[in-house]
């Protein structure tokens, strides 16, 4: 069904304009022009990717109207659709579908074919939606959050960055960071939002929160973390092992016998395979303790941290290199 | 019209008028002839009551204060346990205990099946089935032995300084009869009297028996020859039994209030006799004595370890609970209770095990345990002053125990301070045994009374409590509306208890949430709007809370309720996920309408018109919209 816009501009004027956590009135009224107005807004934020030099093939008119239709369906085709029009219009529309209220199955794709959009702007609805009753639509909301402050597609995986020499490690990382993360100065405003969430009652949406901050390596994470760690949740480990130092090492070593050895074991094992983990005596002690731990997931990680060290005379001089082999070697023997 | 005698049901009305002066003088007892709520028989014995000196000596005639007690095993469910299993090998005992030189006199293997009555050196009860046994109160000998009538049913037992009675009831045909039997110390009979339909327990009080006879009536016997003095028909209410007070007959008026017998009973209506009703709170079942009417309650059972400890007294041409203060028996706790007002003047709470038995001799409560202890405390404070132990056989609990403790005097030296009474109901109440809901929910309700600042943050500690059951929660809100203290403490104590949001961290999770709103609205707390507005959208809250958080925003009102009210209704008014609870939405909307002004109307215009709203929803908005377009209906003018 088409509404007038008249009849929309109405509506929002009352509603969403005098709605204080959506104060985006610039784009709501935005949304009644005519396409062509539209088409000669500048776009908000600083885009992600270069604006598509060819004109959209899909009928945006036509995308708008099936968003509002009513017939879940369809709205949910055309929320789908209306990620790849990057265009204000389409913005507008996602925007203010969210904010008036889409049925769950709607707003689930509304959330992500915002987040694509990576305009500031989103920000009130998606913080709206990360503490919706729904825990998928937190979960979406909060990856929608997380790609303002990651790089995107993800930071290189662990196990690669592994053992590269330090200081090309540290080269290659700080390039990536700092050429590739959207938007670091929307971090102090989306951040607690994502260590808040490591504390909902959603596994899912903890996993979510714990995996985006460990791709941040998000160093004021770590307590909360480690929390969550001593709550025995899977989803500590893996971030835990990204953004641990020392300090984490040793609060692992308290945690042995109150927290299963298979989560401490990951956590130790994400310590180890990170270059950037140290120094010296911490890696040692980090080698040590996963010698403790039982069952062949340890010997793996040293297995590996030995490989990862194997190529560099200065790596292969560790000892904390030496003390794995010794370790492997005992518990291969038997 | 009336009737001059509604007793009287004879189709001769001629010949009945004539009888008419012979009445009262000629007719026997119990008979349904005789007038009753006569004020020319009532005033005689009314004013033998009040030239009666209330027995201060124990009806023993000893001069010694006993208990006596009957021990077995644990009874379920008011019997003992089945042959063959434990309880069967465990033997039941009679122990008669003198308090006054606080030593065991007896302990003599018995049957025993009623609680027990004393009269001149004899205890008497229920023996096995159908017989009486009159025990010596000195060495527990067997005095005497009384069978039943064959097909009577033992209703219950009585006594005083000089006789001991029983009640009897039988089947003739369809026809209930009663029996009324007078017996001496020695077993002797000395009087039965037979009446049609149902007797109650007799009480009895210088030397003439209360009898609640046929529900409504109490008939009063003189105790040396069981002549009907006179008889009380209560019109309005069902007379459920009658026992001694200090000052004379007290019988019981409906379900929870009680009358003294006097000049006024006559009246025969609730509310011109003298009635008195203790004001313990509404969820507090009240059980002011045994029911004279249930053979079951003649023997021990749990009505034994609740109820009420009173008497009543006329002062100033008023009836009251005597000295202001009952005192409630629940299970293992005792509680001084102000008549007036219902706070808890003391309380006392039994370690672990239950009191069995309990009774007011003089300044004096005394109780039985079920672990054997016989204890006393002062009644006007709950202080302990006395505690000694029977030594029990293997298997053996106390099962019941009767008093016959007139005049007792309590040791000078307190064995022990009463608790302070917040700190006992605090224990109450976040005690680990949850079967005690009942006394769970009164230690509630008595904080709630209490004037201490702390009772209301025990109170919030209520609500915010784990494991405790919904109702205790539910009774602390409502208590806690009720509290009269600081407008400002309360706010803060509510304000922090709403902080609270789930945190998997911290294992932390909102409780209490729904009740605490329905406080703060209660108790008009607008500082709580903003947490309430936090809490509303925290996904953590229970959804059914949600419903109570919308209308205590509604309620306070203020700018800073309309935009939670709004962002709820915007977010998930297409989320059928909600359906299951239509009233929140629906409530939120009228909410918002009753809040706001023009643009709220059509916020849920909008809301009502838009097709992604469900359906229902749309519905009823539209339906509330256009009720409040229509004018308001003018006055048909009457032809």
């Amino acid at each position: 069904m088409k509404r007038s816009s008249a009849t929309l501009a109405t509506v929002f004027l009352c509603g969403v304009f005098a709605w204080p956590v959506l104060g985006f009135s610039e784009e709501t009224s935005a949304s009644t022009k005519p396409p062509a107005a539209e088409a000669a807004l500048p776009p908000l934020g600083k885009p992600v990717s270069p604006a598509p030099n060819v004109p959209p093939v899909l009928d945006e008119t036509a995308l708008l109207a099936k968003l509002r239709s009513g017939v879940e369906a369809d709205s949910m085709v055309a929320a789908r659709k209306l990620a790849e029009v990057k265009t204000p219009a389409a913005f507008s529309a996602l925007f203010d579908a969210l904010s008036v209220g889409v049925s769950p199955k709607v707003a689930a794709v509304a959330i992500a074919s915002l987040s694509a959009h990576l305009r500031p702007e989103s920000l009130p609805v998606l913080e709206l939606y990360a503490h919706h009753r729904n825990p998928e639509l937190r979960k979406r909301a909060l990856q929608g959050l997380s790609a303002f402050v990651l790089v995107p597609e993800t930071a290189e995986p662990a196990s690669a960055a592994a053992v590269k020499p330090d200081k090309k490690g540290q080269k290659v990382q700080k390039t990536q960071k700092t050429g590739a993360v959207p938007h670091e100065e929307l971090a102090p405003r989306i951040v607690p939002h994502l260590i808040a969430a490591l504390g909902d009652a959603s596994s899912d949406v903890r996993g979510t929160a714990a995996e985006s901050l460990g791709k941040r390596r998000e160093k004021t994470a770590e307590g909360a973390l480690i929390k969550l760690l001593l709550r025995k949740d899977s989803a500590a480990p893996p971030a835990l092992g990204l953004i641990g130092g020392p300090e984490t090492a040793r609060a692992l070593g308290e945690m042995i016998g109150t927290v299963p050895n298979y989560l401490l074991t990951q956590t130790l094992g994400g310590l180890l395979s990170r270059s950037d983990f140290g120094p010296e005596p911490a890696r040692t002690e980090v080698v040590k303790m996963l010698g403790k731990m039982p069952g062949d997931q340890p010997v793996e990680f040293l297995t590996d941290y030995v490989k990862a060290t194997d190529n560099d005379k200065e790596l292969k001089a560790r000892p904390s290199r030496a003390e794995a082999q010794k370790i492997i070697e005992q518990r291969t023997a038997k | 019209m009336k009737s001059l005698f509604p007793n009287i049901h004879l189709a001769r009305p001629f010949s009945l008028f004539l009888c008419v002066p012979l009445l009262g003088c000629a007719e026997a007892a119990f008979s349904v002839h005789t007038q009753d709520n006569d004020l020319v028989r009532l005033k005689p014995t009314v004013d033998r009551m009040g030239k009666t000196q209330a027995t201060a000596q124990p009806l023993s005639g000893t001069g010694h204060s006993m208990v006596f007690v009957a021990l077995g095993p644990e009874r379920t469910f008011g019997k003992a346990k089945a042959p063959g299993k434990e309880g069967a090998a465990v033997e039941t005992t009679l122990v008669g205990y003198d308090l006054t030189e606080q030593k065991e006199r007896f302990a003599v293997p018995s049957e025993v099946r009623s609680r027990f009555v004393v009269s001149q050196g004899v205890v008497m009860y229920r023996e096995g089935e159908s017989s009486l046994v009159l025990r010596d109160v000195a060495s527990g000998s067997v005095r005497a032995r009384v069978d039943l009538q064959p097909g009577e049913t033992l209703a219950g037992l009585s006594s005083d300084d000089k006789q001991l009675y029983y009640v009897t009831w039988s089947k003739v045909g369809k026809a209930s009869q009663s029996f009324l039997t007078a017996l001496s110390p020695q077993g002797a009979q000395v009087w039965r009297l037979p009446a049609q339909g149902s007797m109650g327990v007799p009480a009895t009080f210088g030397g003439m028996l209360a009898v609640p006879y046929r529900y409504q009536n109490v008939v009063v016997l003189d105790a040396q020859n069981g002549k009907e003095l006179a008889r009380i028909r209560q019109k309005d209410e069902q007379i459920g039994f009658a026992r001694a007070g200090a000052h004379g007959f007290l019988y019981g008026v409906g379900a929870s209030g009680a009358a003294l017998l006097d000049e006024k009973s006559a009246n025969g209506e609730r509310k011109t006799v003298s009635f008195v009703t203790p004001k313990l709170g509404e969820r507090v079942r009240v059980f002011l004595h045994w029911d004279g009417y249930r053979p079951e309650q003649s023997d021990f059972s749990a009505f034994d370890r609740n109820r009420l400890l009173w008497d009543a007294e006329e002062k100033n041409g008023a009836v009251r609970f005597a000295g202001d203060q009952t005192v409630l028996h629940s299970y293992r706790f005792l509680f001084g209770m102000d008549a007036q007002n219902g706070q808890v003047r003391w309380a006392y709470p039994h370690s672990r095990v239950t009191l069995m038995a309990s009774e007011v001799a003089g300044d004096t409560l005394l109780y039985v345990a079920q672990d054997g202890e016989i204890g006393g405390l002062r009644k006007q404070t709950g202080a302990k002053v006395a505690s000694q132990k029977l030594s029990l056989k293997p298997g053996q609990v106390v099962i019941g125990a009767s008093f016959d403790a007139a005049g007792f005097q309590a040791p000078g030296q307190d064995l022990a301070k009463p608790q302070p009474v917040l700190e006992v109901l605090r224990g109450i109440v976040f005690d680990r045994d949850s079967s005690f809901l009942s006394v769970k929910n009164f230690a509630v309700q008595a904080m709630g009374a209490l004037p201490e600042k702390d009772a209301a943050a025990e109170l919030v500690k209520v609500i915010t409590a784990e494991g405790l059951p919904t109702e205790i929660s539910k009774t602390a809100g409502e208590v806690l509306a009720k509290r009269k203290d600081d407008r400002k403490e309360l706010a803060a104590l509510v304000v922090a208890a709403l902080s609270q949001s789930y945190n998997h961290l911290e294992d932390k999770r909102p409780r209490g949430l729904d009740v605490l709103a329905r406080a703060a609205k209660d108790l008009k707390l607008t500082e709580t709007v903003p947490l309430l507005a936090e809490r509303l959208h925290d996904p953590s809250t229970p959804q059914p809370a949600l419903k109570d958080i919308v209308l205590a925003l509604t309620s306070l009102g203020g700018k800073d309720a309309i935009p939670p009210l709004r962002k709820l209704l915007f977010l998930y008014r297409a989320d059928p996920t909600l359906a299951n609870d239509p009233e929140l939405l629906r409530r939120t909307g009228e909410g918002l309408l009753a809040l706001g002004g023009e643009t709220e109307r059509r916020l849920l215009e909008y809301v009502a018109r838009e097709p992604l709203t469900v359906p229902a929803l749309a519905t009823h908005f539209r339906k509330v919209l256009d009720d409040r377009a229509k004018p308001p209906a003018k006055t048909q003018k009457k032809l």
